[in-house]
């Protein structure tokens, strides 16, 4: 064997949401076939929540894979699960890999780079989704507007995220959480350009390398589109907001009203979703048009394809690299996408395909008709995209791959800044302080990490200790000062018996507390005091109680 | 190092089990790899060391230890005083600790030379414990934080307790390793032999015995003792408990038993009636042999009944009934499932989970029996699952490997575990183990599959398993357990990190280490001739002792003994007051080796031995040797060397000696001399004279006024008609105190408008009673700096008519309060030049008193003066200070 990889993913086929899952699935198998020794640790959406935790284990094409079931659904607990911490634990103990290589983590939780990390084992990721950056992984506000600032999740989404311990913490604790959980990663791989780019305009400071997924050029049958009267048009999606479907039956409704369109046009939609009263009403109304099928093996799935001439994907979220645009090539249909995200990679230029303004029903509608009145363009398309895909040929990405499993990892580049902060329940005064602390720093420059959530792992990387409580005690502060590291409290008569004994600077108000922080992160990172903090906190050090949780 | 001595510490070395038997299985490896083993303990069985063993057992406490937290406590403290005392003899190159009670001794050893190994196997939680044991935990745990930083290495049995305690108390991955434990030990356990081979001794000691001995009683009971525990058919628990009023507090059960209960006819353990032999078996009676030996040795070969019941149903013909009663149970169909671990119905042992989950499985496999490891009578079950539990003791190692290889399947349900050797060593033979995800079960499972999150899920995976449904990957996993975890993997690893310390030529680079500082207050505590310097050695005595990496020991040097002695008081609050000599009543002398033996906790950097002053030649030549002797590192503050070095103000005899002075300084290992102008000064007397430099040697500036107190930035006024003036002096200036009062008694004289009042402070030992203006001259001898510093700032200046000492200081002082300062020209105090005071020839009463006429006269001079006094940087004597610790930290 050439060396150990472990991959984890949220999903693992046959258990399928998306097409990540597909990549993983993919790149274990082709891995496995080059020698590599793989072991998947995969999730499973549980059934119902006496499922959440079960664990099984089956033999995959040689390739041993451990399923969690998770509550992938639940943004409180999909992006910390104590239980894959203890198998991800286990399996690292068990198989001792060289690599672990992450993939989508919703559900799994994102603890599990900090625990490889802390292993000691080298850690690849893939991103699939803004996941890192947008607790909705999508970039689509509640109001499926396209979110352009990160700092604004709690005024335009969700203000708190409750944790384990009941406390409500700000959102944005968990989205720098997750975000500094991923940054952990010695190689970050994203699919498409677009991507990459979302995530460093979002704050996040580790080095991302574009490379395509790739497709199994094998696995899709491919033909030259030969131009036709009736022009047969096919998308496989998921049936929900984000993916563009009300715009997409919209479109098909304009289609419809053109009575010098009917009968030369079909349109076949395969997925499903949490709207599919809004196919299947469309499906009723357009028999002869418009085919819904619901969800449908894969195999099938590719027949459509390959009898379709052109494939549409009207996702309104900033796609990554869409694995149906990614089989569309591969098949040598032409292609109608939004253009947002990482759709344009891959559609390249007008040769391939068409790309319309998303959230725009009228601006597809135009996109189908154009194909539909000019069929020979289609046969263009065709050709030009059996041409291009090679350049997304899944071999390369093995290849590409495997140079990162064996390159030396990097120099871990400068860690992120880190600020552990806690004090139970903060209130108007600290949740403002969070806003302006978030607002005044350059974006990326230092992340809030709520100290609960940090493992040893970031509490020794932290540059300081940040207690908004109202009041405050030593053994609150303990875990800092024990560390050394520089602590802030808030103005208090406990604050000010401390200040007295401990090394700690007392903040009065938005101005002091900035100051703090600033003079923390702006310079290199501050140097640990030792001795005498140490000194202190152990003879501080309190008659613990101990206790298993309930 | 030619043979390494290993001390292995631990609370107790009495079983073969646990903690105990981690490290007599590390002492058996370290003895193969060259070192000598010693051990101390609270208690021990002799059975397991060989007569060669060198165990030293502290003295025993009175009473249950662990019910009393005060009892608690000061074992640590008792721990580290007899072991401190032991190692007067024979001390350790290093020493390993299993836990309490020597956490305390392991953070000092440092500083007596001694490297240090923690094999942290964590404490348990306190859930389910009464008040006085939590209490205990609770202090257990405290212990260990405030300890863990100091010790060498600490070894963590596993990643679980090493993020979950070890890092958290120790506030640093440095020097921690995780090391797991093995998990094939159990195989050592040897099966029943012939009676031929029962005189041998059955189970090898944990050292070969090198000596030999006379056949003697002692042998008969090792023989005897030997066969006991090779047939198990002892029951420690059980003994204890069935005879719990016979057994005298704190002795061993098995012991007794040998010693006692055997000739009493007491039974052994559940399955052995001696009362039942004698009556099934009268020729044994006859005999006069005690029941249990007669089987051993005749009754086990001879085929004889242990019972009424064994002999009338015949289902026991051989002696092992526990063994063969599970063997029948599994011929007759059942599937038998093993609660690893001792049974604990509360805490986080939770082992009454494995009797929820066994009537889980029996919901679809009826015939399934739980296996316990306690006495049946002990469990608390209720009467529908009566019949599906079995209480099987506590069987022998040889026993407990059988059973582990006869069952399907064994459960852990605990919720909290370390390690979890009962876990591995199932594992280890094959076994199958389901375990809660929680702990270390995810490390040492065979497979993830096997953690569960519930009982539910357990009990559902136990049915797959007890009906040969095993996924076929977790199946593998376990059949190549036996790969995972050897000793020899533990036992070379936890060498590697022992023998890295041994070789380690020097005290390992500290992480957060104290030093141990004996500071020699002998010559100046009780000697206020040397102002400046007094002052110099009150603010270190007050303030080092404030120093988190200092532990500062007071010290005078006994002329008597020829050695140092520890002065020690209620508190040390005279050490720093100012210009005064401690009261003799203050003063008591204690011996100072156990004090070095016995060093501060946490104190692991070499103990430095710290001159405030230098003394003189003569005076320093013993002191050195003596802490040479001692391996103290010795440090020296010089203050100026300027009075040595100038005929014109030393007495000859001193002039005389300077050189002489200034080698014997030159020996000292640092050197801190208080002004860079007399660090030149010295090493160039070094370079003069052909002498090595001190290894190490620094400059720390000082111009220490009222330290703590604000001082004073707003410019005072010029005289006007009344003049204050304030002289200060110290000890044994006589003659210039007399110049003082001569030279304010002209310029009264000379400004007679003036009302011109003189105040005169410190001048110790100085004659003054004299008339002045109509009355007594107002000396006020000793002041406190309180009154020091209201005196000046009442003062229009100060006048420091001294030719040597105390410039420096009087300047600074008068500075820090905003007062000019008029002082000796050709007198040291080289920061006195830097502003606000006006340098006179104080040999001249003359001139002293024209500098003091311009003062008053010209208000335009005065306030120069002032605004330089004002505005001239001045040291604080926490800077000083700071600066000395900070030499003393790099030594």
């Amino acid at each position: 064997m050439r060396g150990k990889i472990l991959i984890v993913t949220n999903y693992y086929p046959p258990f399928m949401v998306g097409g990540a899952e597909v990549v993983a699935h993919r790149q274990a198998t082709m891995l496995r076939k080059r020698g590599w020794d793989i072991c998947v640790f995969a999730g499973r959406a549980a059934d119902d929540w006496s499922d959440v935790g079960k664990l099984d284990v089956e033999d995959q094409d040689g390739i041993p894979v451990y399923r969690l079931s998770h509550a992938w659904m639940d943004m409180g607990r999909n992006f910390r699960n104590q239980f894959a911490n203890q198998i991800l634990t286990s399996l690292l103990h068990l198989y001792k890999p060289d690599w672990v290589h992450f993939h989508n983590l919703i559900g799994l939780g994102t603890e599990l780079t900090a625990i490889a990390r802390r292993h000691g084992v080298k850690i690849a990721l893939t991103l699939h989704d803004y996941w890192g950056v947008c607790y909705r992984g999508i970039l689509l506000r509640r109001d499926w507007s396209l979110c352009d600032d990160s700092e604004m999740c709690g005024y335009a989404c969700d203000a708190t995220v409750r944790a384990e311990n009941g406390f409500d913490v700000p959102i944005r604790l968990r989205r720098d959480y997750v975000a500094w959980c991923l940054s952990q990663a010695d190689r970050i791989i994203s699919p498409s350009r677009s991507l990459a780019n979302d995530y460093k305009k979002l704050g996040f400071t580790k080095e991302i390398e574009p490379f395509t997924n790739g497709i199994d050029l094998a696995a899709i049958p491919a033909r030259t589109r030969s131009p036709k009267a009736k022009v047969r048009f096919m998308c496989a999606s998921y049936i929900g907001e984000h993916k563009g479907i009300r715009q997409l039956v919209d479109a098909l409704r304009i289609l419809a009203a053109k009575p010098d369109l009917k009968g030369r046009w079909h349109f076949t939609l395969v997925g499903g979703g949490y709207i599919e009263e809004v196919v299947l009403a469309l499906a009723e109304e357009l028999p002869s048009e418009f085919k819904f099928l619901g969800r449908v093996p894969r195999s099938r799935s590719l027949e459509e394809l390959n009898k379709a001439d052109a494939v549409v994907l009207a996702s309104i979220w900033p796609e990554n690299e869409p694995v149906t645009l990614l089989e569309a090539l591969a098949s040598g249909a032409a292609i109608i996408a939004t253009d947002l995200g990482g759709n344009p990679e891959i559609v390249g230029g007008e040769e391939a395909g068409l790309l319309c303004r998303p959230r725009d029903a009228q601006a597809l509608a135009d996109a189908m008709e154009q194909l539909i009145r000019s069929p020979e363009t289609i046969h263009g398309m065709s050709e030009w995209n059996q041409q291009r895909v090679k350049s997304f040929d899944e071999e390369k990405t093995v290849d590409f791959l495997e140079s990162v499993y064996q390159a030396p990892v990097p120099d871990a580049a400068a860690a992120e800044r880190i600020i552990i902060c806690g004090g139970g329940n903060p209130d108007a005064m600290s949740v403002q302080l969070i806003d302006a602390f978030a607002f005044h720093r350059e974006k990326g420059g230092v992340r809030l990490l709520w100290h609960d959530w940090a493992g040893d792992k970031a509490w020794e990387q932290a540059d300081g200790f940040w207690w908004w409580g109202e009041d405050c005690s030593p053994d609150q502060l303990l875990p800092a000062l024990a560390r050394g590291m520089p602590v802030c409290v808030r103005k208090s008569p406990g604050a000010d018996r401390l200040e007295k004994h401990l090394p700690v600077t007392i903040y009065r108000d938005e101005r002091s507390f900035l100051a703090w922080a600033d003079g923390l992160t702006s310079g290199p990172a501050t140097a640990k005091a030792d001795v005498p903090l140490l000194r202190h906190s152990t003879r501080l050090r309190p008659r613990a109680g101990f206790y298993l949780p309930c | 190092m030619l043979t390494p001595h290993i001390q292995i510490l631990n609370e107790r070395f009495i079983s073969r089990y646990g903690v105990d038997r981690i490290l007599l299985l590390m002492a058996r490896h370290f003895t193969a790899m060259g070192a000598r083993v010693s051990f101390g303990c609270l208690r021990y069985n002799e059975e397991l060391f060989d007569k060669g063993t060198a165990v030293v057992k502290l003295p025993a406490f009175e009473g249950d230890i662990f019910a009393n937290i005060d009892k608690f406590m000061n074992a640590e403290k008792a721990a580290t005083d007899g072991m401190m005392a032991e190692w007067l003899t024979d001390k350790p190159d290093l020493i390993l600790i299993g836990g309490w009670p020597f956490f305390d001794l392991a953070a000092r050893a440092g500083s007596v030379g001694v490297r240090t190994v923690f094999i942290d196997a964590g404490a348990v939680p306190h859930t389910g414990y009464g008040d006085s044991s939590q209490a205990i935990q609770q202090e257990l745990r405290r212990i260990r934080a405030q300890t863990l930083p100091f010790i060498d290495k600490v070894l963590p049995i596993s990643d679980f307790i090493r993020f979950s305690q070890t890092e958290p108390d120790r506030c640093t991955p440095e020097g921690v390793r995780t090391i797991h434990l093995g998990a094939d030990h159990l195989r050592e356990a040897q099966p029943p032999k012939t009676e031929s081979k029962k005189a041998s001794s059955l189970q090898a000691p944990i050292f070969e015995n090198t000596t030999t001995g006379k056949q003697s009683a002692r042998e008969d009971y090792r023989r005897r003792l030997d066969l006991l525990n090779e047939f198990g058919m002892f029951d420690s628990i059980w003994y204890r408990k069935r005879y719990q009023d016979r057994i005298p507090a704190g002795q061993d059960p098995k012991a007794h038993f040998l010693n006692v209960g055997s000739y009493e006819l007491l039974d052994p353990g559940p399955s052995f009636s001696a009362a039942a032999y004698l009556q099934l078996h009268p020729d044994v009676a006859k005999a006069g042999m005690e029941p249990w030996f007669h089987y051993v040795v005749h009754g086990y070969a001879e085929e004889r009944a242990t019972s009424p019941v064994a002999a009338a149903e015949r289902r026991y013909p051989k002696f092992y009934p526990l063994l063969e009663r599970l063997k029948a149970l599994k011929q007759a169909g059942r599937k038998l499932v093993l609660l690893g671990g001792r049974f604990e119905a509360g805490g986080y042992k939770n082992s009454m989970s494995a009797v929820h989950v066994t009537r889980g499985i029996r919901d679809t496999i009826t015939k399934v029996t739980l296996l316990v490891l306690e006495q049946y009578d002990h469990l608390p079950l209720s009467d529908d699952i009566k019949k599906n539990v079995e209480g099987i003791g506590s069987p022998s190692d040889y026993e407990l490997l059988e059973i582990i290889r006869l069952v399907d399947l064994t459960l852990s349900t605990s919720l909290w575990e370390g390690f979890n050797l009962p876990l591995v060593e199932s594992q280890y033979e094959g076994c199958p183990v389901l375990a809660y995800a929680c702990g270390s079960h995810p490390e040492v499972i065979a497979d993830p599959w096997f953690l569960c999150q519930n009982e539910a899920e357990m009990a559902q995976k136990a049915v797959t398993v007890l009906k040969g449904n095993m996924p076929p990957i977790a199946r593998t996993n376990l059949e190549n357990y036996s790969h995972r975890f050897p000793w020899t993997k533990t036992l070379a690893e936890i060498w590697e990190e022992v023998d890295d310390l041994l070789r380690a030529h020097s005290v390992p680079e500290p992480r957060a280490s104290r030093r141990l500082l004996f500071l020699d207050v002998g010559a100046i505590a009780f000697n206020v001739a040397h102002a400046d310097a007094l002052q110099a050695v009150r603010a270190l005595c007050a303030n080092l002792l404030y120093d988190p990496a200092l532990e500062v020991v007071f010290t005078s040097w006994d002329e008597v003994q020829q050695c140092f002695t520890l002065v020690a008081g209620d508190d040390a609050a005279g050490l720093h007051s100012p210009l005064s000599a401690l009261p003799d009543t203050w003063v008591r002398r204690v011996g100072i080796d156990k004090l070095l033996m016995a060093a501060a906790q946490r104190c692991v950097l070499p103990p430095v031995l710290l001159f405030p002053v230098a003394p003189l030649s003569e005076a320093l030549a013993p002191r050195m040797a003596w802490a040479r002797s001692k391996g103290l590192t010795c440090a020296a503050v010089l203050h100026d060397p300027a009075s040595a070095n100038r005929r014109a103000y030393v007495s000859g005899n001193a002039y005389g000696k300077a050189p002489d002075y200034y080698s014997h300084l030159l020996t000292v290992d640092a050197l801190i001399c208080k002004s860079s102008a007399a660090l030149e000064m010295v090493l160039a007397h070094a370079e003069e004279k052909g002498l090595s430099a001190p290894p190490f040697s620094a400059s720390v500036e000082v111009s220490p006024p009222f330290g703590g107190q604000e001082r004073v930035r707003d410019d005072p006024e010029p005289p006007g008609d009344e003049v204050r003036i304030l002289g200060v002096g110290a000890k044994g200036s006589a003659e210039g105190a007399e110049r003082l009062v001569n030279a304010v008694d002209q310029l009264r004289r000379r400004l007679p408008h003036r009302r011109i009042t003189l105040t005169l402070v410190g001048f110790d030992d100085c004659d003054l009673n004299r008339d002045f203006d109509g009355g007594a001259l107002p000396h006020l001898g000793t002041v406190s700096r309180a009154q020091l510093q209201d005196f000046l700032g009442a003062a229009h200046f100060a006048v420091c008519p001294s030719l040597q000492g105390g410039i420096d200081l009087f300047a600074a002082e008068s500075r820090w309060m905003a007062r000019p300062c008029l002082f000796h020209s050709e007198g040291r105090g080289d920061g006195a030049y830097d502003g606000g005071c006006l340098a006179v020839d104080m040999r001249s009463e003359r001139v002293m008193g024209n500098a003091m006429a311009d003062l008053i006269e010209e208000p335009m001079l005065y306030r120069r003066l002032a605004r330089e006094a004002v505005s001239v940087p001045l040291s604080d004597w926490a800077s000083f200070v700071d600066g000395v610790a900070e030499k003393l930290r790099e030594l």
